[in-house]
């Protein structure tokens, strides 16, 4: 443990500029250097990163790391992991790498943690050091977040843990800070590439995506059809109030929506001012992904469903009667 | 082609928030006796995709757990996998595994997989319900130096390789992997698990599950369980769920609902 210093955080760069989980884990990865009196490090690989070194060190960083030369023009597993483990073993030996519990955080950071046979806690919601040891303490949800496990990583090695989206404070960006900006090539070649797309196909999705919207309707599988999620979700009340279109699991297993709609732990986390949560229970899976969502309005048949125990408003009713007078009005509301 | 499965047997997940229990001495969730134990939902899609990409180009497909509960319970359930139409299933049990993280799981299963030998495809789930920990799959990969994939949810069977379809952010790749490699699973419409046939019931019954141990595996007692590990669970809570919701009732629904758009326009939250 002991030449293993500083803290690294693995950086996504979405639509030009850092991804929001990447500010959180700037935010995180900064408390946790100050708190080992060490620096915090960002790692950004891709073509476009130079534009983002400036912002990352704004928000936190003290240095980062620029790789622009990934064998592959988005990320593959097998290549990025091999170009990490090269920056945390021959240009720096990180104590702590932090990754988001992402799309590309779930394929790195078990990958990373095998080939550094370093200790990992995933979808960790609060992250400390330990005073005395100096080691990590991680706190996640398990069982699908029915409690809350807090483990202690073990010394030897660096140490590394994934974060839930909107579970952490970004730290509030400063112009002035000062940082340096380390270019360093991949050193991983093409046959480090080991799965090869073929194909890329990305989902129109109708109104905003759910995990910026302000506003969020969510359809579970008590909805009866594809024809009427449309009608009264899609087309129906999302559109009315003009709010991103999500989903459980449920509805996904029942061919309602895409997989990319899903929200909850294994889908997106979300987090709106509303959230209409319509013929889905309220499975602690599912809730996962709405933890930030400040107001949840609930419209289920049954009213023991556990949706209840998260909401703010119910109406206990079949969505098909209750939506199109909902609509109605919302529609007469919203025009004053 | 040959495909080994790595099944996990888990509280049914969705059993009420009310019923779990923490117990801080042993360290443990607990629940009530009648929980019932069931392979993770995300394993039954893995043995689900094994068992399609059989029936397409033949092969067998074997199933292995590491049994962290009651030997007998786990025998049940990987039964079931032969039930559903594996055709061989795998136990390990060993006090050596107690108290391991997904770092000693992972070596102990993939030492396990070594001993099989013969195999093109490993499939495990995306994260197992239980301690949600996302890890054994592609630690398995890494410890056998073999490619993988995350979050498919569709398998093609190819000429020395296999397609999968991966989920990202906003859509999906479909990506090309030589064989062998592991893939880990998440659930889609086409991996509902089927429902296993009585004849294939009555036929498992009688199997017999060879149980391997730590010293089968030659596994070397640093690397598995306690003393693998890498991690230390030091607490456990039940989160708290705060809210009390506001039923809004009337006459009738419409009217409920018109009182529904009224609040949250009072609110303010519209
Ligand atoms: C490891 C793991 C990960 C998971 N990840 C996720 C995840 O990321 N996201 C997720 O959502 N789930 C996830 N799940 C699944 C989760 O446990 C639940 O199974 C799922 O959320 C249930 O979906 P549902 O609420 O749509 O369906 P159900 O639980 O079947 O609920 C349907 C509801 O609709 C109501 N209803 C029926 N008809 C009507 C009507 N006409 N009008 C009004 N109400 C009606 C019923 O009363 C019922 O409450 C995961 C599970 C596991 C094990
Ligand atoms: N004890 C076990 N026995 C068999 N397979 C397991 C075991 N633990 C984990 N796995 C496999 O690894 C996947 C991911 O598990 P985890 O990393 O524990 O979330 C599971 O879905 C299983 O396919």
């Amino acid at each position: 443990m002991a030449d293993h210093k500083g803290v690294f955080i693995y950086g996504e760069i979405s639509e030009g500029k850092l991804a929001p989980v990447t500010l959180e884990l700037l935010g995180i990865g900064r408390r946790l250097a100050d708190a080992r009196g060490e620096e915090c490090a960002a790692v950004l690989i891709d073509r476009k990163a130079d534009d983002c070194a400036r912002e990352a060190i704004a928000c936190g960083a003290d240095r980062v790391y620029v790789v622009q030369d990934a064998p592959t023009e988005f990320f593959e597993g097998a290549s990025f992991t091999a170009i990490l483990e090269r920056l945390c073993t021959e240009t720096a030996a990180p104590a702590i790498l932090l990754l988001g519990q992402t799309i590309t955080g779930r394929d790195l950071a078990p990958r990373l943690a095998f080939r550094l046979k370093a200790g990992l806690v995933m979808d960790c919601v609060g992250l400390a050091i330990d005073p005395e040891t100096r080691n990590l303490i991680a706190k996640k949800p398990v069982s699908g977040g029915n409690a809350l496990a807090t483990y202690a990583l073990k010394d030897g090695g660096p140490q590394l843990a994934t974060i839930r989206r909107r579970a952490m404070e970004p730290f509030k960006g400063d112009e002035r800070r000062q940082g340096e900006i380390v270019n360093v090539p991949a050193g991983v070649d093409a046959s480090e590439v080991k799965a090869k797309r073929i194909e890329r196909v990305l989902e129109e999705s109708e109104g905003p995506s759910i995990e910026n919207a302000e506003i969020v309707v969510g359809g579970g599988r008590g909805i009866d059809s594809t024809e009427e999620f449309e009608e009264y979700i899609t087309k129906g009340l999302a559109r009315t109030l003009g709010a991103g279109v999500g989903g459980t699991r449920g509805a996904v297993d029942a061919g309602l929506i895409s997989e990319q709609s899903q929200v909850g732990l294994t889908g997106k986390i979300i987090g709106p001012n509303l959230y209409f949560a319509v013929a889905l229970s309220g499975a602690i899976q599912h809730m996962a992904g709405c933890s930030g969502a400040r107001n949840i309005v609930a419209i289920n048949l049954d009213e023991n469903a556990q949706i209840f125990k998260f909401a703010r408003f119910g109406i206990v009713g079949d969505y098909r009667q209750v939506i199109p007078p909902l609509i109605e009005r919302l529609t007469e509301l919203l025009s004053t | 082609m040959n495909i080994i499965a790595c099944v996990k047997q888990v509280p049914y997940p969705d059993t009420p928030a009310s019923a779990y229990g923490v117990d801080n001495v042993g360290k443990r969730i607990t629940l009530p006796e009648d929980v019932p134990l069931v392979i993770s939902p995300f394993d039954e899609n893995a043995v689900e995709a094994g068992l399609q990409l059989k029936d397409q180009v033949g092969g067998r497909l074997t199933t292995i757990s590491l049994a962290t509960r009651p030997a007998d319970s786990v025998i049940r359930d990987l039964k079931q996998t032969l039930a559903m139409g594996a055709d061989e299933a795998i136990l390990l049990d060993d006090p050596a595994f107690a108290g391991g993280d997904s770092w000693s799981t992972a070596h102990s299963l993939a030492m396990a997989i070594r001993k099989v030998g013969e195999y093109d495809l490993i499939l495990c789930g995306l994260q197992a319900a239980d301690w949600d920990a996302g890890q054994v799959g592609l630690g398995i990969a890494e410890i056998l130096g073999l490619p993988a994939a995350t979050f498919v949810t569709r398998i093609e069977p190819g000429d020395g390789c296999v397609r999968a379809r991966c989920i990202i952010e906003n859509g999906y790749d479909l990506l090309e992997l030589p064989v062998p490699c592991v893939l880990t699973v998440a659930s889609d419409e086409a991996l509902t698990p089927r429902i296993a046939p009585l004849p294939g019931i009555i036929k498992a019954k009688k199997r017999k599950i060879p149980v391997w141990s730590a010293s089968d595996l030659e596994a070397d007692t640093a690397v598995v369980g306690a003393s693998g590990a890498k991690t230390v669970l030091q607490e456990l809570a039940l989160p708290e769920f705060e809210g009390v919701c506001e039923f809004i009732t009337a006459e009738g629904l419409d009217q409920a609902a018109v009182m529904l758009a009224d609040r949250l326009r009072s609110e303010k939250i519209l």
